[in-house]
C-alpha cells in the first residue's frame, strides 16, 4: 500500500463544554474514497472543518502527504491540495458561476490566465453547471448551489476532496452521475472523504465506511461490514434510515 | 450666478469628492471597515507632496510619483500590522482603531507642521479656465480633478471585475471563510485593498491640497464629505460613490448659489434626506458586493 495522503490522529474538538470530536483517527491513501455516516450532530461536518482547517483542532494531528498541517490555515491547506464543499452552500453571490470556479482555480490551484479559465470550466462541466456559467451565483437554486460547491472544490485542483452531503436532494436519476464523478476522481488519484445520508450512493463508491456518533468513531472498515454492525444499526440506520428517507430535508 | 453654472461646478466638485471617497468605499466594500482615518490620511498625503515641493521643488503632480507608492506601502503595512488584528475584535474594534489612528496622525502633523494653512502650488494650471458659453466657465483644475476621480473609480471597477486579485476581493467580500477554502489568503488580500485605498487617497489629498488650503485639522471635514458621498451612493458600491459625490457636490454648489453660507449645509441636508428615504443609498451594491 502506498504512503497515506491524509493521516488524522487523535483529533479532538470542543465548543465550550460540548465535546464534538473525541480522539478521531483515520488515514486515507491517494485515490481512496472514505464514506462518513452518522446521526445528525455526530460531528461529521466538524471533522471535515478540522481537516480543511476551517476550525483549529483542540488536540491531535492532521498530516497531509507527510506534512503536519494541524496549525496551517484553511487557505494554505487548500493550496496544499485540500478542497472542501459546504453542506449549506456558500456561493459568492455577487459573482457569476464561472467566476466562482475561476477564483478557486486561480488561488486554490495557483493557475493563471487561460489555464485557470480552462480548469474552472472543466470543473463546471464535471459538476453539470457549464450551461449556467454566466448566471449570477446568488440566483441559483439550492441543487445548483450544491453543484457549485462541488465545482469550486474540484477547481482548486485538490488531491483530497471533502464532500459534505452533496447528494441530498438529488433525484434518483441524478445520483448515478454524481457517483460516477466521485469514482472518476478516484481514478485520477484524488482521495475523497464523503459525508452522506444517501447511503446507497456512498456504498456504490467508497472503499471504506466510517460511522461517527457523539464525536467518536463507532466503526470503520468495509462498507457492508460497517452497515451490518449491530451498534451502527442501532444508532444510525435503526433511527433516521427507518423510512429510507434519502435526506431531502437535510439541506438546511 | 446662473443655475446651470452652479450645477456644472457642483458636478466637477462631486468628481473630486468621489476621488476622495473611492478608497473609503473600496475598504468598506471589501472588509466592512469604516476607516475613520481616511480624511487625515488624505491630509498626510498633501503634506507629503508639500514637503517634496518645499525640499526638491517638485510639482505636486510629480510628487504623486513618490507619494502614491509610499502611501500604498503604508496602507499595506497598516492593514497587516494593525487593522487585520482589529478585525478579529468585533465590529467596533476597527472603528476605534481607525479613530485613534486619526487622532494620532492629526496631532503628529500638528507637531511637525504647526496649525498654519498651506496650499500646494500647481502653477498656471490652478487658474486656467475654459469658456463653454455665456456665463459658463469651468476651471481646468477642477475639471482635471473630476476626470481623475472618474478614472480612478473606473480603474478600481475594472480591477475588481477583470483581474484574479480583484475577483478574489469580491469573493472575500461575499464570504471570507468560503474564500479561504478556495486558497485565498484574506490577510494579504485585505492588505492589497488598503494599499489601493491609500494610493487613491494620496491622489485625492494632493488634489484637495491644490484646490484649497489645508492644515492638520482638515481631515475631519474631508472624511465627512467622503463618507456622505459613500452613503448617498450606497455603501460598498463604487459607481454609487461617484453618483453620491456628484449629488453632494451639486447640492453644495446650488446651496452656495443661494447664499455662500448655505453650501455645506445644503450638502448635509441632502445627505439626511437620502439617509431617511433611501437608507441603502441610491445605487446599493452595484460593482462590489
Amino acid at each position: 500500500m502506498t504512503a497515506p495522503l491524509l493521516e488524522v490522529t487523535g483529533v479532538g474538538k470542543r465548543f465550550g463544554k460540548l465535546t464534538v470530536l473525541e480522539d478521531v483517527s483515520f488515514s486515507l491513501a491517494p485515490g481512496e474514497a472514505l464514506g462518513v455516516v452518522g446521526p445528525n450532530g455526530a460531528g461529521k461536518s466538524t471533522l471535515l472543518n478540522v481537516v480543511a482547517g476551517v476550525l483549529p483542532a483542540d488536540g491531535g494531528r492532521v498530516v497531509l502527504d507527510g506534512t503536519d498541517v494541524t496549525r496551517t490555515d484553511a487557505a494554505a491547506r487548500c493550496r496544499g491540495g485540500i478542497g472542501r464543499s459546504y453542506q449549506v452552500p456558500r456561493p459568492f453571490g455577487g459573482m457569476t458561476v464561472f467566476e466562482n470556479a475561476l477564483v478557486a482555480a486561480s488561488f486554490g490551484a495557483g493557475l493563471r490566465g487561460r489555464a485557470a479559465a480552462d480548469a474552472a470550466f472543466a470543473a463546471l462541466v464535471t459538476a453539470g453547471l457549464d450551461r449556467q456559467a454566466d448566471t449570477p451565483a446568488g440566483t441559483l437554486r439550492l441543487l445548483d448551489r450544491k453543484r457549485l460547491e462541488l465545482a469550486r472544490a474540484l477547481a482548486t485542483g485538490p488531491r483530497l476532496v471533502l464532500l459534505d452531503e452533496i447528494a441530498g436532494g438529488l433525484t434518483e436519476a441524478e445520483v448515478p452521475a454524481l457517483v460516477e464523478t466521485v469514482r472518476q476522481l478516484g481514478r485520477e488519484g484524488v482521495a475523497v472523504v464523503w459525508i452522506e445520508h444517501v447511503v446507497h450512493a456512498l456504498v456504490a463508491v467508497v472503499t471504506r465506511l466510517m460511522c461517527l456518533t457523539y464525536g467518536k468513531v463507532l466503526a470503520v472498515g468495509d462498507p457492508q461490514a460497517v452497515l451490518a454492525d449491530p451498534q451502527v444499526i442501532e444508532v444510525y440506520l435503526g433511527t433516521t434510515m427507518a423510512g429510507d428517507d434519502p435526506g431531502l430535508g437535510d439541506a438546511a | 450666478m446662473s443655475w446651470v453654472n452652479a450645477v456644472v461646478q457642483g458636478i466637477l466638485l462631486g468628481g473630486l469628492y468621489a476621488l476622495v471617497a473611492a478608497g473609503l468605499s473600496l475598504v468598506f466594500g471589501v472588509m466592512r471597515i469604516v476607516n475613520l482615518a481616511h480624511g487625515v490620511l488624505a491630509v498626510l498625503a498633501a503634506f507629503g507632496a508639500y514637503v517634496l515641493g518645499d525640499a526638491l521643488g517638485l510639482h505636486p503632480f510629480l510628487a504623486l510619483l513618490v507619494v502614491v507608492p509610499v502611501m500604498a506601502a503604508v496602507g499595506y503595512g497598516l492593514q497587516r500590522g494593525l487593522l487585520n488584528r482589529a478585525l478579529g475584535g468585533g465590529e467596533l474594534a476597527p472603528l476605534l482603531v481607525t479613530f485613534g489612528l486619526a487622532i494620532v496622525l492629526q496631532n503628529a502633523l500638528l507637531e511637525a507642521f504647526s496649525a498654519d494653512s498651506r496650499r500646494l502650488d500647481v502653477g498656471a494650471l490652478g487658474t486656467a479656465s475654459i469658456r463653454l458659453g455665456d456665463g459658463l466657465t469651468v476651471g481646468v483644475f477642477p475639471l482635471l480633478a473630476a476626470v481623475v476621480g472618474v478614472l480612478v473609480i473606473a480603474a478600481i471597477g475594472q480591477f475588481l471585475a477583470r483581474t484574479a486579485t480583484g475577483r478574489a476581493m469580491r469573493a472575500t467580500s461575499d464570504d471570507r471563510d468560503a474564500a479561504a477554502l478556495m486558497g485565498i489568503d484574506g490577510r494579504h488580500l485585505y492588505g492589497v485593498a488598503t494599499a489601493i485605498a491609500l494610493g487613491t487617497v494620496a491622489i485625492a489629498g494632493v488634489f484637495l491640497g491644490a484646490r484649497s488650503t489645508f492644515d492638520p485639522a482638515a481631515g475631519g471635514v474631508t472624511l465627512i464629505f467622503a463618507f456622505e458621498a459613500v452613503v448617498i451612493g450606497g455603501l460598498g458600491s463604487l459607481w454609487g460613490t461617484l453618483l453620491g459625490g456628484v449629488v453632494l457636490g451639486v447640492a453644495q454648489a446650488l446651496g452656495a448659489a443661494v447664499d455662500p453660507a448655505y453650501g455645506v449645509l445644503a450638502g448635509h441636508l441632502v445627505f439626511l434626506v437620502v439617509l431617511a428615504t433611501r437608507p441603502r443609498g441610491l445605487l446599493p451594491s452595484a460593482v462590489t458586493a
